[in-house]
């Protein structure tokens, strides 16, 4: 069991870093506006996109006028999202005739797709018309990948640049990362999809009369298209209540497999193609080193945690005492290892989508695929977004090195300074503040406590998963919280939209402050931020940031539990 | 900023354009022409009505068929009376109760209850027998769980426990690449092949 479970995890990560290079080196040619293998396709339909949006390509734009892009679109979708959802019964493709949804979980809605965070306050098969799937939930998927993407491409260029003020141009960054990245990937995975079992139609739900007779709705949709950028968008809204445990989304180990694959390859990758467009790909591979090394221990102790008894159980003489593992809440063509790895990727990854059920782990396991959202969704992370945030970390932590021998710090030939340490702390400390002041209102009001699943020390962490996810912009739940209520939307939706934007605001204002800025060519007494030291400080950096913040809470939490079910306490 | 306002009109309409109707129409229509059983929900159909879907778990009550694990949704099962005034069911889900949750508990208690009555095997039950899924519609077994029903099975229909586990062995599916995942039969498939066996 043990060494089938390490082949499971070895060989996920033998493929995903076969790829990284590859990958990483097409996503340069493509920030880089250089031909790729997809050029001769492409380029006539990249040329009528600009015409037609009214692109000026020519442009070079300012960090501010970059960012009022990025945000401008952002707030459309925003706004589109809530006008498609509070009218989609006047729409069409509303084949189950669903109703039009309240304000309160369009705008939660609206703000969690936006955000890449995908999370999900309602029942998807019960309430969203495919309309509001295609036309409202895909394009945000696509978009929010891409927002994060570009944000990530303008901080690079703030290095990488010298003297100047120039970022780039936010709208042709935006459609050559659709057009060449996200939709090629999505359309070949959509078919793979279909090909193993996913369905894709426009039909009713089907009313069918089971071999005993029961009556037995089976959802229908255009699940492949979505499914496809849900995963490789690092997104994770679920076409269905039971997202990438439902059969219908995730039909066999295959494709449980190909979908971990495709959350984990852009994020991965981007480290390379940040290594080749700062020239010295050691770096790319430095950072990507930091981040697995936490990543595949992490994912190991979760693993750990669901093959051991649960010890509230264990004494039951009736049950196979042979393999007890945690399998409420697991599906059984996955077993106890590709939902755990799936978990460790789906949290750390910020991507949100799950194959097992969150809220039924082991006290330990569950706390950890929390403690994965709160180091700040930098261990791969999001499209784009895990990689700029991990590079303020990098910088927080030659700042330290720095403060410990005396030198100003730098990184990447860019001397840091005030500016850059303002945005570097604000951005990072952004979204704990989000999480830690919510939950600890959630948790001593009525409107807060009334809408838990569970008692007891556990009932507490459904409550704090809830605002890491919703803030760390991840979207994954300790499900049994019913949040379609007006306060867990409304705040939910506040701790999306901080965690998203006020990081985007900081990224942006520091790449503008470091273009500016000259280069320093590397001395004796620069801080190598491409060896071993680096990687460890790193890794230190990111857990003592996320641990001092979030271990208060934790203890209240995951490790309370874990002795209440030791001393056979149960609620 | 008013110029940037209207590119990020009209590049917001082209996206949504390209990825929300081009791209999900496109594969609609790859799909139905490729694949389109799988496309339409890997439906199964008996004298030409609907009786579910192979990947969806259906519920299973009767000794002679095999029953799948247990679900928090009830199988996404709309009740007659339900039916009958227009309120359909369409859910999926696990249980999302917690490892020390009483409910939790009882629940793996009630189902070992309700196990023995049926089942007079001396087998100790596996554990993912009595526990919910993830998705509340998990159309597989594991082996051992399937062979822990095999006797009650054989019984019910006056055929040798061999023939049953023939029906197992045919079906099984293997991890991918003999080691990703786990090996698992198909109830839905199972059942049909049995009712095949008379």
């Amino acid at each position: 069991m043990l060494i089938k479970s390490v082949a499971e995890i070895a060989f996920f990560f033998i493929i995903l870093l076969a790829l990284v290079k590859p990958f990483g080196n097409f996503m340069y040619k493509v920030f880089n506006g250089d031909k790729t293998f997809l050029t001769p396709l492409l380029s006539i339909p990249e040329k009528i996109i600009y015409k037609i949006s009214g692109v000026d390509t020519e442009e070079d734009q300012s960090w501010k006028k970059y960012f009022g892009g990025v945000i401008l679109i952002n707030l459309i979708g925003i706004i589109f999202l809530i006008l498609v959802q509070m009218f989609q019964a006047i729409l069409p493709l509303n084949t189950q005739n669903l109703p039009n949804t309240s304000f309160h979980l369009a705008l939660n809605t609206a703000v969690s797709f936006v955000t890449n965070t995908n999370w999900q306050s309602y029942v998807p098969e019960a309430t969203m018309s495919y309309f509001t799937q295609m036309l409202g939930l895909t394009v945000q998927n696509f978009l929010s990948a891409a927002t994060g993407m570009i944000v990530l491409v303008a901080l690079i260029r703030g290095f990488v640049r010298k003297e100047s003020k120039h970022l780039g141009n936010c709208w042709v960054d935006l459609t050559r990362c659709v057009l060449y990245i996200l939709l090629p990937i999505s359309i070949v995975s959509a078919v793979f999809f279909i090909s193993q079992g996913v369905p894709n139609n426009f039909n009713q739900y089907t009313d069918a009369t089971t071999i005993e007779g029961a009556k037995q709705f089976i959802s229908q949709g255009p699940m492949a298209s979505q499914e496809a950028i849900k995963m490789i968008g690092t997104n994770g809204g679920g076409f269905l209540n039971a997202n990438s445990a439902h059969p219908f989304e995730n039909p066999s180990p295959l494709t449980n497999f190909f979908q971990m694959l495709m959350m984990a390859l852009i994020p991965a990758s981007l480290t390379y193609t940040f290594g080749k467009m700062v020239n010295n790909t050691k770096q790319g591979w430095a950072i990507l080193t930091a981040m697995l090394i936490v990543l595949i221990s992490i994912t190991g102790v979760i693993t750990y945690s669901e093959f051991a008894p649960n010890t509230l159980i264990s004494h039951i003489s009736d049950i196979d005492p042979n393999n007890q593992f945690n399998f409420e809440g697991k599906e059984t063509r996955f077993g106890i290892t590709q939902s755990t790895l799936f978990a460790g990727l789906t949290t750390s990854i910020s991507a949100g989508a799950v194959n097992s059920m969150h809220d039924s782990y082991s006290p330990l396991g569950g706390m950890l695929t929390m403690f994965n959202i709160e180091l700040g969704e930098v261990i791969l992370g999001g499209t784009g977004t895990g990689l700029y945030i991990m590079l303020l970390f990098a910088i927080l932590t030659v700042f330290i090195a720095g403060l410990m021998v005396g030198r100003t710090p730098e990184y990447l030939g860019k001397k840091i300074g005030p500016i850059e340490m303002q945005s570097v702390v604000l951005g990072v400390l952004a979204p704990s503040i989000f999480i830690l002041v919510l939950t600890a209102i959630a948790s001593i009001i009525p409107q807060g406590t009334s809408a838990l699943n569970n008692a007891g020390a556990h009932g507490f962490s459904e409550i704090l998963y809830a605002y890491s996810s919703a803030a760390g912009n991840n979207g994954s739940a300790f499900a049994g919280l019913s949040a379609n209520t007006v306060f867990w939307n409304l705040t939910l939706t506040l701790a999306m939209f901080g965690g998203r934007f006020i990081p985007i605001f900081f990224v942006m204002r520091l790449a503008g402050s470091l273009v500016e800025k000259k280069y320093i060519p590397t001395s004796v007494g620069t801080f190598p931020t491409t060896g071993l030291t680096f990687v460890i400080l790193l890794i230190g950096v990111v857990i003592i940031v996320g641990g001092l913040t979030f271990f208060p809470a934790l203890t209240l939490s995951g490790v309370a539990e874990h002795f209440q079910l030791l001393s056979g306490k149960a609620f | 900023m008013s110029g940037n306002l209207i590119t990020s009109i009209r590049v917001f309409t082209t996206m949504t354009i390209l990825t929300g109707i081009i791209y999900p129409v496109s594969v609609w229509a790859i799909g139905q022409v490729t694949f389109k059983d799988n496309a339409n929900g890997s439906l199964i159909r008996i004298n030409d009505k609907v009786i579910g879907s192979k990947l969806i778990a259906q519920p299973f009550s009767q000794d002679k068929y095999f029953q799948p694990r247990p679900s928090a949704v009830n199988y996404g099962v709309t009740p007659d009376a339900d039916y009958k005034k227009g309120n359909f069911v369409y859910t999926s889900g696990g249980s999302n109760l917690g490892p020390t949750n009483k409910k939790l508990i009882d629940g793996l208690n009630a189902n070992i209850k309700a196990l023995k009555a049926k089942n007079k095997t001396s087998e100790k039950i596996p554990l993912e027998l009595i526990t919910a899924s993830a998705s509340g519609i998990d159309p597989d077994l594991s082996l051992k769980s399937a062979l822990w029903q095999v006797p009650r099975i054989a019984e019910s229909r006056k055929v040798s426990e061999d023939k049953v586990r023939e029906v197992i062995d045919k079906l099984t599916e293997r991890p991918f690449l003999g080691f990703n995942g786990e090996s698992r039969v198909n109830v839905l498939m199972m059942n049909l092949e049995l009712d095949k066996l008379q």
